[in-house]
């Protein structure tokens, strides 16, 4: 048995406590996330496939005539709100532990320890056979590189952290390639630069002034905290920094 | 070579009969039939056994089991047969439907003698040409399968290797990098959490004559070359500990040697503190590392300590300030590593990332520095993971250390107690 709801920014299904319906509903799901722009869905997918399993097998002990019902909202942006809920007895959330075990071979509770670490927020009803999930769809930094005039200006759509590192190296790399010698990062939606992301600014400086000596580095609309690290890690003496 | 075995299922005998005139003295094998039923249990007989039958000519129009009905059972059992229609009539349907089911040829009756015979020689050659060609196909198959098996097992044992030797990497570097949580002239309590395996943050401490010398230090990367870097470091603190040369020397020898073995940059903040308990001072250097945190128990105040330094590992002229403090019994030094302000959680309605910063360590510290150390520590770090909702985005490394209440001092060759001020 299986039937959906979809209205505005809402979409739900009622289903029985069958494994075999995981897959037809996941993949009506995906397609809801696609209307809101979400290309990488694979946190909220895992978040899901996690919680229906657990409603599945432990809320309703796959009693085939138990209802599992999954919602989603779309709140803002690629941020949704997913709840699921089941007709079991529920459990003691709190006894639970979401610290990650350090041991790969312990598979208890392991659901739930995943569930939050691709979530921001957790939250159970009262019996403890209903959660809510709240998640963000995995966004990475796009590197968008334009030419303008003499200058090919970097603009990063987001944050330069460890994450975005291979990514970033190799749009520096493909700057180098274009054989300028001016290069202006545009820092308007960054909000953090680790200390991964400051050695590649570092290291692409030293190889670009390998090529020429001649060479204009420019750091443009940098947030007051990101002007205070550049200045902190000297970054100010081989990157200028215009406020 | 064996004649070719074809078999006709026809109920027409006049027909069933000029069929077999010609096709016997063509020298084909011939078995003949009057009805669909019969010609199945041939068939799936002839399959059964090593006299297969090469070829089926069939009406359509026959008792029991039609021609279509054959067909669709032939395929139905699996049985590739070639198959050629004997059809009386132009019934559109009834052609597309054999198309469908893919027969191989149609003969319209009435027929010639030759045009039998080129028809059958036609299909047998297809056939037989196609065979050949699946065959080949399939030999090819077999021979990728073959390559990719052996390429499969080639990297698994590669993989397998590869992870044995990046385990034994991660054994060693611990081993390398780790020390005993006790039993050193001031009393310790830390707490660390490594995003991966290899590099991340790194502590150390050791005794010396007038104390203990204490590196913290943050080498940016999670990968085998960051577990160098920090293995460099490590052994670099040992040895300054034996030469006892300042935090600055030190700092700038270590940030020399960085540079010139690392190719690739790599950046590193650190602090390195001399606790001196004979003159009850702490002597510290910073390279751009977080403030450490000095509580004076005197004053039950916490203090953020700034001193002014350069980053490890990026430039070659650097320097760093040093900053001396006066230390009283019961006071207390806590290191830690950016992992800790930049603790976080996002709100989940809202998406709002709330960030703990300094003084959210702060007011931790100050609510549980009444603890005891290791309680102090162990609450402190608990309440560190409760706020960022167990979620861990980078290392963490909490440390802290208290000064004596009875300081031991080394006079002549052994420590004896020194009663505090």
């Amino acid at each position: 048995m299986l039937t959906s709801f979809q209205d505005e920014n809402y979409i739900e299904f009622k289903f029985s406590s069958e494994i075999k319906m995981v897959n037809r509903i996941i993949k009506d799901i995906r397609s809801f996330l696609q209307n809101y722009g979400v290309e990488e869905d694979s946190n909220i997918i895992l978040i899901l496939r996690e919680l229906i399993n657990n409603a599945i097998e432990h809320g309703n002990k796959k009693e085939k005539d138990l209802i599992v019902s999954v919602s989603i909202t779309h709140l803002s942006d690629k941020r949704f709100k997913i709840v699921v809920e089941d007709e079991g007895d529920g459990f003691d959330f709190n006894s639970i532990n979401y610290r990650m075990s350090d041991d790969p071979t312990q598979i208890r509770n392991r659901g739930l320890c995943l569930v939050n670490s691709f979530s921001d927020e957790i939250e159970f009803n009262e019996f403890g056979n209903m959660i809510t999930v709240y998640a963000a769809a995995n966004e990475s930094t796009q590197f968008h590189v334009e030419e303008k005039d003499d200058w090919i200006i970097v603009r990063p759509s987001g944050d330069i952290t460890a994450e975005e590192s291979d990514n970033f190296r190799l749009v520096m790399h493909d700057c180098l390639e274009q054989k300028k010698t001016k290069f202006r990062f545009d820092l308007s939606h960054v909000n953090e630069v680790d200390s991964i992301g400051l050695s590649l600014f570092v290291i692409f400086s030293n190889m670009a002034r390998k090529q020429t000596f001649d060479i204009g580095l420019e750091i443009v609309n940098a947030n007051q905290e990101l002007a205070n690290l550049f200045q902190m890690t000297r970054l100010n003496r081989i990157y200028e920094i215009i406020e | 070579m064996r004649p070719k075995h074809i078999l006709i299922a026809e109920d027409d005998l006049a027909m069933q009969t000029s069929l077999s005139f010609i096709l016997e003295d063509e020298g084909y094998q011939l078995t003949t039939v009057s009805d669909g039923k019969t010609a199945f249990e041939k068939i799936q007989t002839s399959f059964q056994s090593d006299q297969r039958i090469d070829l089926l000519i069939t009406d359509i129009q026959m008792p029991k089991l039609n021609g279509l009905q054959l067909i669709k059972s032939i395929s139905r059992a699996g049985i590739d047969l070639p198959v050629i229609v004997i059809t009386g009539y132009g019934d559109k349907q009834t052609l597309i439907e054999l198309i469908r089911l893919g027969c191989d040829d149609f003969l319209a009756k009435p027929f010639e003698p030759d045009e039998v015979c080129k028809k059958i020689q036609e299909v047998l050659k297809k056939i037989e040409v196609s065979k050949t060609e699946e065959e080949k196909r399939y030999e090819a198959l077999i021979k990728q399968n073959i390559d990719l098996a052996r390429e499969i097992n080639s990297y698994k044992s590669r993989f397998s290797s590869l992870k044995k030797d990046l385990n034994n990497a991660i054994i060693t570097y611990n081993d390398l990098i780790c020390f005993r949580k006790e039993g050193y002239r001031v009393s310790i309590a830390y707490r660390i959490q490594a995003l991966k395996d290899l590099g991340g943050d790194f502590i150390d401490i050791r005794d010396t004559r007038q104390g203990c010398d204490i590196i913290i230090a943050d080498v940016a990367g999670h990968d085998i070359a960051a577990s160098y870097h920090t293995v460099m470091i490590k052994s670099f603190f040992d040895e300054n500990c034996r030469t006892q040369k300042t935090g600055d020397t030190f700092f700038q020898l270590l940030n020399h040697s960085l540079l010139e073995n690392g190719k690739n940059e790599r950046m590193v903040t650190s602090i390195f503190l001399r606790v001196d308990l004979e003159k009850y001072q702490v002597s510290a250097v910073s390279a751009a590392h977080p403030q450490f945190i000095y509580y004076d128990s005197q004053k039950n105040s916490l203090n953020q300590i700034d001193i002014a330094g350069n980053f490890l590992g990026l430039f070659s002229d650097v320097s760093f300030e040093t900053k001396n403090i006066v230390i009283h019994p019961k006071d207390r030094l806590i290191l830690y590593t950016d992992g800790i302000p930049n603790a976080f959680y996002v709100d989940g309605l809202t998406g709002k990332k709330y960030t703990l910063k300094t003084n959210g360590l702060l007011n931790l510290l100050q609510a549980n520095i009444h603890l005891p150390i290791d309680d102090m520590v162990a609450t402190v770090w608990n309440e560190i993971e409760k706020f960022s909702r167990f979620k861990q985005t980078d290392d963490m490394l909490l440390f802290a250390l208290e000064i004596p209440k009875t300081l031991k001092i080394f006079k002549g060759n052994q420590y004896v107690n020194k009663l505090s001020r």
